[in-house]
């Protein structure tokens, strides 16, 4: 009787061992594709990858670049297509004057943008915003916002476009 | 259709007489006026007998642009003293260009800054649309610098007015509607001052308001642009005067009095920055007598101390050297007697007044 049970607590110390193995032997695997649409490129939208996840549109990573007050601003612009909204905007180059439209790099006006739904057409706003499709500009930059939001917008209405041509 | 056009052109240049003429100075010369009996007209040949000021120079712009200059030019000090004048006789000056632009200089600026009339900008005369000269002023913004100098208009000294009551920013906010002020990263709180100074009662029938900040600086700002204008009220460097329709470098931060017609607005806040503090039964503050001081508040034996609530008591000026003013929880402004019973201990202080 005595040595059954002992058989039993040995088991039962290597169940999640087993669990463990089985989870990882039977987790599905994610096949992801990166796709170039060079044909929605144009003079402000330099590239466009297409991410795909087990062949299902995934995410769309834009290149943009717009002019802003001194100096020609990139993004990187990532909509997740399941959202259907900005995941990620990222600035990789900048040259606006340091302590005004410079700000434009920090992540406190990045944060504007993300989740803001595909199908707004956004807009810059000096004091606060009230509707869903502004966006405050940086306190005493507004030319710098509203490139980057001109930028933005850019991206949004091509990301339209190239969604309803892959349905 | 040949008589239309006739018509059209001869308007047009009936236009051009009246309103393109404006400034009467020739080509390469410019107007001071109000400072002697008559106009006096200034040339480039004039500017180029006086000591020459080589310097080098950053403009930044409304919007942050900056521009890096070498100047070359006169000082206007040495233009006032040439025609037996000083700077310091001047309380503020109107510059206008050729094509209507003006803008006031304060005193501050015209007492402290550097002024260069500049006739060659990086080693080249000027080009036709800036000439005569160019007004420079280092460390000020790209607004003053006016290109196309036509007309300095020197305003006449204003006659320093009293300072009947003080009126406490902190609990007169209280009294108007609050609107949401995104000041960077921060989501804020702002008055109109519009709807603070009619809530108050203010008037004036000057051309200009008067700042002080906490850390001392003074700066004269038109009336309608201040009433134009919002008061932060939380945040950073709050209170601070900004308006979405100015340049960043018009913003006035921790602003410590507002000198409105004979009403000085206090805050209390930057009170407590600017000025040492007292302690009064285990509480920090500012001295009464201190406060009514830097404000310009007129001396008085005795002075009117008011709530928001009405409730009002008479206080010595005595008592003022021994009374406290300070902010509760950051919120409300109270006061405190080292002499004086409780009942004189006010809550929402909003009004000091001189009882004449």
């Amino acid at each position: 009787m005595r040595r059954e049970v002992f058989t039993i607590k040995r088991y039962i110390k290597i169940i999640p061992f087993i669990l463990i193995f089985i989870l990882i032997f039977t987790y599905p695997i994610q096949q992801e594709e990166v796709l170039r649409l060079d044909k929605y490129e144009d003079e402000n939208i330099k590239k466009v990858y297409l991410i795909q996840m087990n062949n299902e549109p995934y995410q769309l990573l834009q290149k943009v670049s717009v002019k802003g007050y001194k100096d020609e601003i990139v993004m990187f612009i990532q909509i997740d297509m399941q959202k259907e909204s900005i995941n990620k905007l990222e600035i990789i180059y900048q040259n606006e004057t340091s302590h005004y439209g410079g700000h434009i790099s920090e992540e406190w006006f990045l944060n504007r943008f993300e989740g803001k739904d595909t199908t707004l057409t956004l807009e810059i706003v000096k004091m606060s915003a009230k509707k869903e499709e502004e966006v405050v500009a940086v306190t005493g930059a507004t030319i710098s916002s509203q490139a980057v939001v001109r930028g933005v917008n850019k991206v949004l209405s091509n990301y339209r476009e190239i969604k309803n041509n892959i349905k | 259709m040949k008589k239309l056009s006739f018509i059209i052109l001869l308007v047009f240049l009936i236009t051009i007489m009246i309103f393109g003429t404006v400034v009467s100075a020739e080509d390469g010369e410019f107007v001071i006026s109000n400072l002697k009996e008559k106009d006096i007209t200034i040339s480039v040949e004039k500017l180029k007998e006086l000591p020459v000021v080589e310097k080098d120079v950053t403009s930044v712009d409304s919007s942050g642009d900056e521009d890096d200059y070498t100047v070359k030019g006169a000082l206007f000090s040495d233009l006032l003293e040439s025609i037996n004048a000083s700077k310091e006789d001047l309380k503020a000056m109107q510059l206008i260009a050729g094509d209507g632009y003006s803008i006031e200089i304060p005193e501050p600026v015209l007492k402290n800054r550097q002024i260069i009339l500049a006739y060659e900008i990086n080693g080249e005369p000027l080009p036709d649309k800036v000439k005569p000269v160019r007004v420079i002023i280092p460390e000020e913004r790209a607004m003053y610098w006016i290109k196309n100098l036509t007309k300095i208009n020197i305003i006449e000294m204003v006659k320093t007015v009293d300072i009947d009551s003080l009126v406490v920013l902190e609990t007169a906010v209280n009294q108007v509607g609050k609107v949401d002020y995104t000041y960077y990263e921060s989501e804020d709180k702002a008055v109109n001052v519009a709807n603070l100074v009619d809530q108050i009662g203010l008037n004036t029938d000057k051309r200009t308001i008067a700042f002080t900040a906490a850390d001392g600086y003074e700066k004269d700002e038109q009336v309608d642009i201040f009433r134009d204008g919002y008061i932060k009220i939380t945040g950073d460097h709050a209170p601070m005067f900004l308006s979405p329709d100015i340049p960043k470098g018009m913003y006035v931060k921790d602003v410590l009095y507002v000198g409105y017609g004979s009403t000085s607005l206090a805050s209390i806040d930057s009170a407590m920055k600017a000025f040492t503090t007292t302690t009064i039964d285990g509480t920090e503050g500012i001295t009464l007598a201190k406060v009514i001081k830097e404000a310009g508040l007129i001396s008085a034996d005795k002075y009117k101390l008011t709530a928001s609530d009405g409730y009002s008591v008479e206080v010595s000026s005595k008592d003022m050297e021994n009374g406290i003013v300070y902010l509760e929880n950051g919120e409300m402004v109270r006061c405190a007697f080292s002499d004086l019973s409780k009942k004189f201990w006010i809550k929402n202080l909003y009004k000091i007044e001189p009882i004449k």
